[in-house]
């Protein structure tokens, strides 16, 4: 419109300059008119996007067979509810100043539950919708394990009234709440399960287990940590899975869902090994790498830093062990697992990190220790049996004790649940007491495990007779008066 | 039931609808040292908002409210005064901001949390929906399996306490005797 009467416009004062003003004043005229109807025309104009006529839903049929699992399967869901979809809108305008015109983009969201199996089941491990595995802790999905006693979806329930809705009582199944559509074709994707249930009596018959590893540097961190691997990019470095926060919720999840009577858990935590004659072992916390960029939750232990913490050695092109697990992970672990209502044994531990072609002298005779050997191996040297054995004799009193080493609990400063190491020394009494006076900062254990599997150090006698005296000279006295009724008679 | 949907601002509504010194429908307790009566007047105050619409923000009986909103209407109720007016807040508050603003309203007001296993009816729940976000919906225990609360999809409702929601709790209430 306002092209024409601009081009009227223009040509008629053009007209005052002749013939050739009324072409160029009919041409400027036109632009300026056409540049006023875009925004107008455009500002009124508004674009729908895809709009879904009514919900897909995918079949759901009569008389469909409730599938029995038996270990771990992936079963495909069987729909047994669903909602209308629910449309979101949303407008916004294109281009500057407004002028451009309305877009509205429509959103769909499903609720819906799905059967799964004959319950009841331990639990769903991984869920795939349309062949892609689903991140659970960025969707709502609640599981039914298919229970006798289970109680029907608040959800479902709010849709259909309180007293109008079946529990699905013995039939496992997930009830997807608000679920976007948006990835899936604006459909109901096909979804399937991985789901576990145990079909013996073991799982039942397990109270208690030992968590492993022990050298995983944020492993036991129940919150993600995350490093920086180069600009702009970076990793979590303890979730690993889709189905759990954390590699640690899934596993623990996963072990108290399979388990359901398990009531003590041993954690363990490793230190390293340097040497396998007892007078030259020191024994220090590992780490991996001694540098990680943009660190979410940095790595210390007993108040070492990473760079400067003992660098675990590398073998096959990677790092030998884990490294030592964080003070704060182990403190969050142990919270964790009271929180769920476990009791906790608390696993000091020692790792050889003796790497292959070393040139220490080899308590068993010769030059060069074996690669990565067993802790049971750390003996006096030279070792029980051999020619001028130091075993029976004073020397091995004072290699015991140089491996025992001097720490106390004085030499650490506590402050909560942070403990750090003053002194210098690297022996295996600073080990134990560091993680006593962190189980006592973390709010308590209820068992402590030392000295396990260092059978080459316990048989030592420091002369003819039977003594004991590992246990006698270095791993309990300095535990006194730390818990009540330690030492044990 | 995430406690998002957006909605008109009816703070102002309630401003003048309910003023803090005004008296409620019920007496305030007085001297009430008996637990149970205390619980049972809180439960049966709150099945009262039962079928009230969900709107965010909003505190009114039978005409909406969200998940803080009927925690504060029973409030109302049973002691006569607003806890407090919480300031205007989006849907997604507790991702974008970071902080613990309503466990910290719920120990100003109600003292400290009990465990779970101390939960009875009309105790106050905290629910968070991820580990790693503050706690972010609310109700209150109706039964020993059932709690009450503003459900996002829908209206007041009591609502069967299920093993998926159980494990989320972040906190466990008890209205005090006395304010």
């Amino acid at each position: 419109m306002a092209t024409i009467l601009l081009q009227a416009a223009g040509a008629a004062l053009g007209s005052v300059f002749g013939p050739v003003g009324a072409v160029l004043g009919r041409a400027v005229g036109a632009l300026a008119g056409s540049v006023i109807d875009r925004s107008i025309i455009n500002g009124m104009t508004t674009v729908s996007g895809a709009r879904l006529g009514d919900a897909r839903i995918p079949g759901a049929e009569d008389g469909t067979a409730i599938t029995r699992a038996y270990g771990t399967v992936r079963i495909g869901g069987t729909l047994i509810w669903a909602t209308r979809f629910e449309e979101e809108v949303r407008v916004e305008r294109q281009g500057g100043k407004a002028s451009g015109p309305r877009v509205e983009t429509f959103r769909y969201y499903a609720n819906f539950a799905l059967g799964i199996c004959e319950g009841e089941i331990a639990c769903v491990r991984r869920v795939w919708a349309d062949g892609r595995e689903l991140d659970l802790t960025g969707i709502e999905m609640r599981l039914y394990r298919g229970t006798g006693d289970q109680l029907p979806d608040p959800l479902i329930e709010a849709k259909q009234g309180v007293g109008k809705v079946p529990a699905y009582r013995r039939l496992a199944y997930a009830v997807f709440e608000r679920l976007p559509l948006h990835n899936y074709g604006n459909r109901i994707p096909v979804i399937q399960f991985e789901v576990l249930r145990p079909a013996g009596a073991l799982e039942r018959q397990i109270r208690a287990v030992t968590i492993i590893p022990g050298s995983s540097e944020h492993g036991y961190d129940p919150v993600v940590v995350s490093e920086k691997t180069g600009a702009g990019a970076s990793r979590l470095i303890n979730r690993n899975v889709f189905h759990a926060g954390s590699d640690w919720q899934a596993s623990i999840d996963e072990l108290q869902a399979l388990c359901p009577n398990l009531d003590r858990v041993a954690l363990v935590v490793s230190w390293f090994g340097t040497d396998l004659r007892a007078g030259h072992c020191r024994i220090v916390p590992g780490v991996e790498t001694s540098a990680r960029d943009g660190e979410s939750r940095a790595w210390s232990v007993s108040g070492i830093q990473r760079d400067g913490a003992w660098l675990v050695s590398r073998n096959n092109g990677g790092p030998a062990y884990g490294g030592t697990p964080s003070d704060a992970s182990v403190a969050a672990a142990i919270a964790d697992l009271k929180a769920r209502g476990l009791k906790v044994y608390l696993y000091p531990f020692v790792m050889m990190d003796i790497a292959a072609g070393n040139t220490l002298p080899n308590p068993y005779g010769g030059i060069g220790q074996p690669a990565y050997p067993w802790r049971g191996r750390i003996t006096a040297h030279p070792a029980p049996g051999l020619v001028g054995s130091a075993d029976k004799t004073m020397a091995a009193r004072t290699q015991v004790e140089a491996f025992g080493g001097t720490a106390t609990a004085g030499h650490f400063s506590v402050s909560g649940p942070a403990v750090t190491s003053m002194g210098a020394d690297e022996g295996y009494r600073r080990l134990v007491l560091h993680y006593a006076l962190l189980a006592k900062g973390a709010g308590g254990v209820d068992g402590f495990i030392i000295g396990s599997e260092l059978r080459g150090l316990t048989q030592l006698r420091d002369g003819a007779g039977p003594s004991r005296l590992l246990r006698r000279s270095s791993l309990l006295r300095p535990m006194s008066g730390l818990f009540p009724g330690w030492p044990p008679s | 039931m995430r406690c998002m949907t957006g909605g008109r601002c009816m703070s102002e509504v309630l401003r003048k609808d309910h003023p803090t010194s005004a008296p409620c429908a019920d007496p305030p307790p007085q001297g009430e040292g008996d637990g149970a009566a205390c619980a049972k007047r809180i439960v049966t105050a709150a099945r009262s908002w039962i079928g009230t619409p969900y709107r965010h923000q909003a505190s009114l009986k039978g005409v909406g409210c969200d998940c803080l909103g009927l925690v504060r209407g029973v409030w109302r109720e049973i002691y006569g005064v607003e806890p407090e007016l919480p300031p205007a807040y989006q849907p997604d508050w507790a991702e974008r901001s970071g902080e613990d603003r309503l466990r910290g309203a719920a120990r100003r007001h109600f003292g400290a949390e009990l465990s779970v296993a101390e939960m009875q009816p009309g105790d106050l729940l905290l629910f968070c929906w991820r580990p790693d976000l503050p706690a972010k919906h609310a109700g209150i225990v109706g039964t020993e399996d059932r709690f009450i609360h503003a459900y996002e999809q829908a209206a007041v409702i009591e609502s069967a306490l299920v093993p998926s929601w159980r494990r989320r709790i972040a906190g466990v209430f008890r209205f005090p005797e006395k304010v």
